[in-house]
């Protein structure tokens, strides 16, 4: 070894490292990716009450991402499960797979919101229900376009907002449990 | 990184919100339905981009043609004014495993563009009468 890569090793360690972590944020974004998508997949042909009535617990991964990862990871997931999901199913490009877009983004966005200005006040439970409410009343809004007028929006929301704290405390639940065994 | 708790006092307060919003919309959704029962129960049909919006069936109408986006949609409804759809031509089906929905609440098939409303129409003053009736 010369003189030269003696001097360039401190900078070279710096650069493997920096890429070793970037590469580790790939692989868990899809791991998480592909165990949001088979959740949702798995979650799909269950019988349900109403349509929209599903638990959602692939929103744990999401929380999960939100807690310990940045806004543009937290996003990434929401698409990459959208995109999977929708390839599986045969949803993408139809409405039923922009309600899911629809309502990934929105949850993720009241999330990261909900984690930013409640620093300190804010835990798991306010966080999920908060992402469930966006999930719910988003979809319901693109519902509403694309069904057009007729829909009886207020008995809906309110149907929603109500499942909303259920579905939002199991998430919450499961992220915890997530968060607690991998720090 | 210091771990989030589950539940903060803070987390109390927004679920005790979206439960008194929850109620709150319900309530809001019932009052006018109370002063407008009485009817004889049919089902009002909203078509998105037709500009189809209060259609009614009758009760008990064994096989209703609705026609959406998609195509023809089989719906039948009962003496009770509930309704259920027989067949659809969306690909998702989720309509059809709806089955019989009453009133208060109703079938919304996105892809088709259908939504059906099983709804008491008369009311006191005769101000939500059916402009007209789909056989």
């Amino acid at each position: 070894m010369n003189q030269t890569n003696v001097a360039n090793l401190p900078q070279m360690t710096l650069q493997r490292e920096v890429v070793s972590e970037a590469l580790s944020r790939v692989v868990l974004l899809g791991v998480l990716t592909a165990a949001a998508s088979a959740i949702q997949i798995a979650e799909s042909p269950l019988p349900r009450l109403l349509p929209w009535l599903k638990p959602g617990l692939s929103n744990a991964l999401l929380l999960f991402a939100v807690i310990r990862h940045s806004p543009g990871f937290a996003l990434s997931l929401v698409a990459g499960r959208t995109i999977v999901t929708g390839m599986l199913l045969g949803t993408l490009f139809t409405p039923a797979g922009l309600l899911s877009l629809l309502g990934g983004g929105s949850a993720a966005a009241a999330m990261l919101l909900c984690r930013r200005l409640g620093r300190g006040r804010g835990g798991l439970a306010g966080i999920s229900v908060a992402g469930a409410v966006a999930h719910n009343a988003a979809q319901l809004g693109g519902v509403a376009f694309f069904a057009g007028e007729g829909l009886p929006v207020f008995l809906h929301l309110s149907l929603m907002l109500g499942a909303a704290i259920p579905s939002g405390l199991l998430v919450a639940g499961l992220a915890h449990q997530l968060l607690r065994r991998t720090s | 990184m210091k771990p989030v708790p589950f539940l903060t006092r803070g987390d109390l307060l927004l679920l005790l919100g979206v439960a008194a919003a929850s109620l709150a919309l319900f309530f809001l959704h019932q009052l006018p339905r109370a002063a407008a029962r009485g009817g004889d129960g049919l089902v009002r049909v909203s078509i998105a981009g037709s500009g189809q919006v209060g259609e009614w069936l009758p009760a008990g109408a064994r096989a209703a043609r609705v026609r959406g986006r998609l195509g023809e949609m089989v719906v039948e409804t009962a003496e009770d004014g509930s309704v259920r759809v027989v067949s659809s031509p969306c690909p998702g089906q989720i309509c059809v495993g709806q089955g019989w929905t009453h009133a208060g609440s109703s079938i919304v098939c996105v892809p088709n563009g259908v939504v059906l409303t099983p709804e008491p129409p008369a009311s006191a003053d005769g101000a939500s009468e059916p402009d007209g009736i789909t056989r």
